[in-house]
């Protein structure tokens, strides 16, 4: 009965923005936004959740992450820079 | 008259997390407690709310199929009209006895603020009203006494479980000095306020660490306090992890973690958290986990003799400079135990007395308040006592009839409290208006809405008067709430009695009401790579006049 979580892909550009404004955990996070749109708050497993220099290098790059979806947050274990180069 | 300890779980899921043979040891545990409580004059009742035979001798509908929060808050709210506890006790976490998943009142959708759809809370248990989930006065301030004993989430063995309820099996009164000693710690960036909460507390503060430069590997006395009874944690926290953090400016230092509590909690111990997912339980083999394989914060205390926990399941509200939300609700529950309150009663009582001094200065809870009250919750057995009450009743009544005469009041407090409760409707975000299709929002005198204008100008004008504060600040398109309140009038309903007229202009029922709006707005100062975030409110009238304002800080 262990907590199952999916394994998953998500591909964006990231930057580091101002999040959970007005809230007690309000920080300057780093976050990827995909192609449709949506935003994920960046954090690595095992990095410190509000300031981690390996997430926050990801900034101005676009990556692909492997990682888990816990809410709007993604918690990555791995990064590869995104595939700039159109599919043949 | 007997004093009543309720203690409900379910016991297919727990079947099916720890087998068959798990649950016995379950099941002995908790008789084992009952044996204790007997000798203190309380009896335990322990039910499995899914055994038809064991909740057909209450006239309570069992739970069957796939557990809900809903059902079991059927068959709980059966077995209050049977036993009428003192005490409610939920055995298990969330994949055994589920929590209520309730709409949060301050989710902010797409935005960059609280992110929280919805909160896990266990209020509607706490509530003798029936659960409608669109109808927030049916469960935000609670009436009863209750708090969760926590299990594992994922886990296969119940020790989590079973090590606190040997923990607490024999416990007994003890002298507040004890509880002198005491670990509180606190961000750098809310030191003011935390240094409030600490003098609310009425101890010295001097005695509260800040973070930085308190940090959980840097040589100082913090790690020599964990083994103090009394805890606050005024710090970061973060979603399935393990550790809190301090804040200077960017620097968020880890100030403690789990692995640093082992072995050193001392039996007895209570804590009050007013960190974002503070009193969150996950599963520590989830892959997403921060630091995997490591427990959470408060099944360490749990698990190591702490008696109770008083902690968020989401992100929480606090203040900067000055106390607000949590920093009100958890300084009080703690405030409360030290007055000889039991760990239940203390935040019963801490919930209801928050919204009572909200309404006394004429205010009602806002979105923020909202969240606070839900997302809070115990976890510990509800009927421990610390230390003696520290003022003895002034009529010697027997202990169970001065405690069934506290819940008579606790009740009442809670009816009169939710009938002051308004009517609130969202009819703006980010500067796009609603459309209002509910049948009660025509009774939100939407034609006399103000124009965004009447309340940006008062808006602008509390800039102005603070605007050393706020300088550097870029705010948004302001959240509007429609807020409408109900007054009770009860002397139109004699003046009709008795033949007398109501006056010109006076409504003609026994309610008057009033309407607001509230416009909250969001800001957020960016210097370097810092934040400083604030959330201010402005309240008008119906036709656009100031009401009050107040300003909401973050780091």
């Amino acid at each position: 009965m262990r907590t199952s979580r999916q394994l998953e892909k998500i591909a964006g550009s990231v930057e580091v923005r101002g999040v959970l404004k007005g809230t007690a955990s309000a920080h300057e996070g780093v976050v990827l936004t995909t192609a449709d749109g949506k935003r994920y708050r960046l954090q690595r497993v095992g990095g410190n959740p509000f300031r981690d220099a390996a997430t926050e290098a990801l900034s101005g790059r676009s990556v692909t992450l492997e990682g888990y979806r816990v809410g709007d947050v993604f918690r990555f274990v791995r990064v590869s820079e995104e595939d700039e180069s159109p599919a043949p | 008259m007997k004093t009543i300890k309720l203690v409900v779980t379910l016991a297919t899921p727990l079947r099916k997390k720890y087998g068959a043979p798990g649950l016995a040891r379950i099941d002995k545990a908790i008789r084992s407690v009952s044996t204790k409580d007997a000798a203190r004059k309380v009896t335990t009742i322990y039910l499995h709310l899914d055994d038809a035979t064991a909740m057909r001798k209450y006239r309570a509908v069992p739970v069957t199929g796939r557990p809900t929060s809903a059902k079991c808050k059927n068959a709980i709210d059966d077995l209050f009209a049977a036993l009428s506890p003192d005490y409610l006790v939920l055995l298990g976490t969330g994949d055994v006895l589920p929590f209520f998943f309730v709409p949060n009142p301050s989710f902010e959708a797409g935005g960059d603020g609280d992110s929280d759809e919805l909160v896990p809370t266990d209020n509607p248990y706490a509530s003798s009203k029936p659960f409608k989930k669109k109808r927030i006065e049916s469960y935000l301030v609670p009436d009863r006494v209750v708090g969760r004993i926590p299990d594992l989430p994922g886990a296969t063995d119940p020790a989590a479980l079973l090590e606190y309820l040997a923990a607490t099996r024999s416990w007994k009164l003890r002298p507040p000095t004890e509880f002198q000693d005491d670990y509180l710690v606190c961000c750098d960036s809310w030191k003011t306020s935390g240094a409030a909460c600490v003098s609310y507390l009425s101890r010295p503060s001097n005695r509260l660490l800040i973070s930085p430069p308190t940090t959980r590997t840097t040589p100082g006395p913090a790690s020599k306090r964990y083994a103090a009874k009394f805890h606050m944690i005024k710090c970061h926290g973060a979603q399935i992890d393990a550790s809190f953090y301090g804040q200077k400016g960017n620097r968020y230092p880890d100030v403690l973690s789990a692995a640093d509590l082992r072995k050193k909690t001392t039996t007895g111990t209570v804590v009050g958290a007013m960190c974002c997912y503070g009193g969150a339980v996950f599963d520590p083999n989830d892959p997403a986990a921060v630091s995997p394989g490591e427990q959470p914060i408060p099944t360490t205390y749990l698990r190591q003799g702490g008696y109770g926990y008083f902690g968020s399941t989401t992100i929480a509200w606090v203040g900067a400079d000055d106390m607000q939300c949590a920093d009100w609700v958890v300084s009080a529950a703690l405030k409360a135990v030290m007055n000889g309150a039991s760990l239940g009663r203390a935040l019963l009582e801490s919930k209801q007395g928050f919204v009572q001094w909200i309404q006394q200065q004429g205010n009602v809870p806002d979105i923020a308040e909202e969240k606070t009250l839900l997302q809070y919750h115990l976890l510990g057995d509800p009927s421990i006592h610390l230390v003696p009450m520290a003022h003895a009743p002034a009529t010697a009544q027997p202990p169970a009839v001065a405690r069934r005469a506290r819940r008579a009041h606790a009740h009442t407090t809670a009816a009169q409290l939710c009938a002051d409760l308004p009517e609130r409707l969202v009819v703006s975000r980010k500067g796009k208006r609603i459309a209002i299709a509910a049948a009660g929002a025509k009774t939100l005198a939407q034609p006399h809405r103000p124009t965004d204008k009447a309340a940006g100008t008062a808006f602008a004008a509390l800039r102005r008067t603070i605007s050393v504060q706020l300088r550097g600040f870029v705010f948004g398109s302001p959240l509007v709430h429609a807020v409408r309140r109900r007054i009770e009038q009860p002397e139109l309903r004699a003046a009709r009695a008795s033949g007398v007229a109501p006056a010109k202009r006076r409504t003609s029922g026994a309610m008057a009401s009033t309407a607001s709006y509230e416009y909250y707005y969001s800001a957020r100062k960016k210097t370097k790579r810092v934040i400083d975030a604030r959330m201010i409110k402005v309240e008008t009238d119906e036709r656009g006049r100031l009401i009050r304002t107040r300003v909401l800080a973050s780091s």
